[in-house]
């Protein structure tokens, strides 16, 4: 198999030179379907790359034995008519914070460190049924608290553009594990940009959904009215792919969106001309660094030549986000953490990480007696705000350009060590969950250090087949997505 | 950064808010959080600065209301009594072991 790539990175061994997993879900699918290609040496290759590249990343916290995943593919290969769809004999990985049956699960906490579940979360169940490998359960920040995968009890996953540094979180794992063609595709989950600044800081490409669109049934919970699951993979097409897989309602997650579930990939194509990207130039002040801006302002012009319209706003109220963000996912993960109490299934609580154990007293104290009126319903009320904040923004345009992370990658301590720098990384990224938005992560440039950055498109609710279309139609007349870290 | 209200957390508060939220914090872990706590509170307390007068409150963005099922057990999602205890560090006679708490 024989592939030929816009980009030439400096190979460090021939065998990396071309790997089956360079290729999109799409072309590998066509290859599985002609059996010009077998589902167990895509397997195989994603093994062998698991056993060079891991120990030095640290991607995973639960790999699936090898011959499980390899006789799950020769089934695959074996029952071609009978698997139908595209995600068929490809092997994909899944953030530790959905549950697997007779799989252990971590949310990479020590408090679940031994935990097996007895079911199966509905996104698991779902790849499943359509033929998908799963491979590992991933690194992340225990019950996705955190921007950097440091908050995890199974070591920090690296970043793999540059070791000393962080993957982004919580998603780290998966996000490291694509950029190095560990696998296919990833499910992560985005509370407050957990899926889309891993993505943006290993240059990937992740989808926050919106709210209720992919069931949430067996995925460990961060803040109930926040969690989203989504995809992440090397493309827009991609996650097109395995999005069309996943969504759809699910008697099991009352939260779960009636709608119906378009064919994204079929609409990848869609005329983009008369849509118009909004660009809230107050995002674009003081806090994000130059490298980044001027990166992602310079897509500008790719936009308009894709047919796309500009328009400047504002949205002064987006400043309230992270206050409005912390203070209700905090009370809600306070109460969802209130079920480990190590009696029925898991460790004790005092398993809990230092950060795990703050967010956990913030959530409390805004709930609590005297001060729940200050902080817990002022926030609701503030998340009502929000959404109009959005609403009106939206009645200039179709998407929103932002910023995905304000920062680079920073280096392992630096974000940790202070709760409230920790905090502000999250500033472009947690002001659509509380409004339930959609928004899609791509890679747009390369700071002068050669670190990855990202842009985010934000869409109306349900807006997901939008967003992939100018996604994918960025994607073929870029070439960001297509590099690869020197580390292969 | 709105510091203009600035929320004090003492340990006396850290060592409230601990037993509230069922956490051992060690003595160490009360005066390292103080300042912390502290510093985040101050930081998210600039949500006063928003009018809220006549805004309602959201609690989810599902946009939908009276989410039914029917009335009926689905026993493909019912663990058995074994399923249940598996994973629990402590057993007797299919039950969970607690403390007392008397």
């Amino acid at each position: 198999m024989r592939l030929k790539h816009t980009t030439v990175i400096s190979w460090s061994s021939l065998y990396f030179e071309i790997m089956l997993l360079d290729q999109s879900i799409h072309q590998i699918s066509t290859l599985l379907r002609q059996k010009n290609l077998s589902s167990v040496e895509l397997v195989t290759e994603a093994y062998q790359t698991i056993k060079e590249i891991n120990p030095q990343i640290n991607a995973f916290i639960t790999l699936v034995e090898q011959n499980l995943a390899l006789k799950q593919a020769r089934n695959v290969d074996q029952n071609r008519v009978k698997f139908t769809s595209p995600l068929a004999g490809i092997p994909y990985l899944l953030k530790d914070s959905y549950v697997t049956q007779s799989l252990r699960t971590t949310a990479a906490s020590a408090v679940l460190q031994n935990f097996i579940p007895p079911y199966s979360a509905t996104v698991y169940h779902r790849l499943e049924d359509s033929g998908a490998i799963l491979i590992g359960k991933m690194n992340m920040d225990a019950w996705g608290h955190g921007g950097s995968t440091e908050n995890t009890d199974f070591k920090p996953t690296k970043n793999p553009y540059e070791l000393s540094r962080v993957a982004g979180g919580s998603s780290g794992g998966p996000a490291a594990a694509l950029a190095c063609r560990l696998a296919a595709f990833a499910i992560g989950e985005d509370t407050g940009g957990s899926i889309r600044n891993p993505a943006a800081w290993t240059n990937t490409t992740g989808l926050k959904v919106t709210y209720g669109r992919v069931s949430r049934y067996g995925c460990i919970a961060y803040a109930s009215s926040f969690d989203t699951v989504g995809p992440m993979a090397k493309t827009a097409a991609d996650c097109a792919l395995v999005l069309k897989a996943i969504a759809g309602q699910d008697p099991y997650d009352a939260t779960s969106a009636v709608q119906p579930v378009p064919d994204y990939y079929q609409k990848l194509t869609q005329s983009l001309k008369g849509k118009t990207i909004g660009i809230p130039t107050d995002l674009y002040g003081d806090g994000l660094d130059e490298p980044i801006k001027t990166a992602i302002l310079k897509q500008k012009k790719v936009f308009q030549a894709l047919g796309l319209k500009l328009v400047e706003l504002k949205m002064p109220l987006l400043r309230y986000g992270l206050a409005v963000y912390y203070l209700i996912g905090l009370s809600e993960t306070s109460s969802n953490l209130a079920r480990y109490d190590g009696l029925r299934f898991g460790q004790d609580r005092h398993f809990f990480t230092t950060e795990t154990m703050r967010r956990i007293m913030i959530g409390t104290y805004a709930l609590s007696a005297g001060y729940y009126d200050a902080y817990y319903r002022q926030a609701q009320k503030g998340r009502t705000l929000l959404i109009r904040e959005y609403d009106q923004a939206f009645t200039h345009c179709d998407v929103l350009l932002m910023p995905v992370n304000p920062i680079s990658p920073p280096k392992f301590g630096e974000l940790i060590a202070d709760p409230l720098t920790n905090i502000m990384a999250d500033i472009y990224t947690v002001t659509q969950n509380p409004v339930g938005l959609p928004s899609l992560a791509v890679p747009c440039g390369f700071t002068p250090n050669q670190l990855p950055i990202g842009l985010q498109l934000v869409g109306q609710l349900f807006a997901e087949d939008l967003l992939l279309a100018i996604g994918h139609q960025y994607q073929q007349v870029t070439t960001w997505h297509l590099q690869k870290p020197q580390l292969l | 950064m709105s510091l203009k209200k600035r929320a004090i957390i003492d340990e006396k508060t850290v060592a409230y808010v601990r037993q509230l939220a069922a956490l051992n914090l060690t003595p160490d872990q009360i005066k390292q959080f103080a300042p912390q706590l502290s510093t985040v509170l101050s930081y998210v307390a600039q949500i006063q600065e928003l009018d809220t007068k006549q805004v309602p409150e959201t609690h989810q963005v599902t946009y939908q209301t009276n989410v039914f099922r029917p009335d009926v057990i689905d026993t493909s999602r019912c663990l058995s009594q074994a399923q249940a205890l598996e994973n629990a560090p402590q057993t007797h006679h299919g039950y969970f072991v607690v403390k007392s708490i008397f």
